[in-house]
């Protein structure tokens, strides 16, 4: 078939977007499977942890610095977790913003650097089956 | 080795600029204001769409070389291979549904632009942690309707640029 006289939508499509809207359902809700108690920030650089600091006994809000490829500074209080500044080129962790809940994460991928907010509570909240 | 007619040396060149200035052009434009830090339209998308459409496989992953090599020089070497991993990844998708006649363009666009979003994540992916999955879902999302639009482009320009006799199906 010329692909000049193909139609712009047939009905296999629909299963297209059935199956991609499946997949980022099935990874957004894997998201939110663990509890927002006892939370601590993980910081890793090439994949391997740097720091981690438990939010809960934090009293004072506190900036960590990170040093990498692209030295950065991550504002760390138990409200939640923004990188403050970073002098990689794209700022893109900059403008993530606040992260607050369990498995959230700011990645800088020029620095090779993620932060991580992990629950330390692993019990399940039910068995079903 | 097989010689390159120069019609077809000048039709690759010509949808490569194309895919350069729209890449370009998408720098410029500012983030979305409503969705994840980083996601773009995928514009330059079109380009290696129209080069699998009107002309041929070898054609179209040379356009994502180009592509690549612009992010090289433009944004550095993690800008290279996320743009690399990406482009031949959704060349490769998009080429096998195109051989499938039950498929509309919108169905191949789709799919491209989800490639390309797997194929970025996956480089992510090795220069990180798992955690660049959580952005997975979002990108997912959002690659139906950047695909439809891709696609909507590609079949608008098709038959009139074939018009053209500048390139031969």
């Amino acid at each position: 078939m010329k692909n000049s006289e193909r139609k712009y939508f047939k009905p296999l499509d629909i299963a297209i977007v059935a199956f991609v809207l499946i997949i980022a359902v099935m990874a957004f809700t894997s998201q939110f499977n663990t509890k927002d108690t006892e939370l601590s920030c993980v910081v890793r650089v090439n994949g391997e942890v740097e720091h981690t600091i438990a939010l809960k006994n934090l009293e004072t809000a506190t900036l960590v610095d990170i040093d990498c490829e692209y030295p950065l500074s991550v504002y760390v209080s138990k409200d939640g977790v923004y990188v403050a500044f970073s002098s990689c080129p794209d700022k893109l962790c900059e403008h993530t913003g606040v992260i607050t809940r369990a498995s959230q994460s700011i990645v800088c991928l020029p620095a090779k650097v993620s932060v991580t907010l992990e629950s330390n509570d692993k019990t399940l909240d039910a068995v079903v089956g | 080795m097989k010689k390159i007619s120069t019609l077809k040396l000048t039709q690759t060149a010509l949808v490569s600029a194309v895919a350069l200035v729209l890449s370009a052009l998408e720098m410029m434009l500012p983030d979305l204001p409503f969705v994840l830090p980083g996601m773009k339209l995928g514009l330059s998308n079109i380009a290696t769409m129209f080069a699998l459409s009107a002309m041929s496989l070898p054609s179209a992953l040379v356009v994502c070389l180009t592509k690549a090599l612009f992010a090289l020089l433009a944004r550095g070497f993690t800008a290279f291979l996320m743009s690399l991993c990406g482009g031949l990844l959704s060349t490769l998708a998009m080429y096998l549904l195109l051989k499938i006649k039950g498929f509309g363009f919108m169905g191949v666009g789709i799919v491209g632009a989800f490639c390309h979003n797997l194929g970025q994540i996956l480089v992510a992916f090795f220069f990180t942690d798992s955690t660049v999955f959580a952005y997975f879902s979002v990108l997912a999302f959002f690659s139906i309707f950047t695909g439809m639009v891709t696609a909507l482009v590609v079949y608008i320009i098709l038959p009139k640029v074939l018009k053209l006799r500048l390139y031969s199906s």
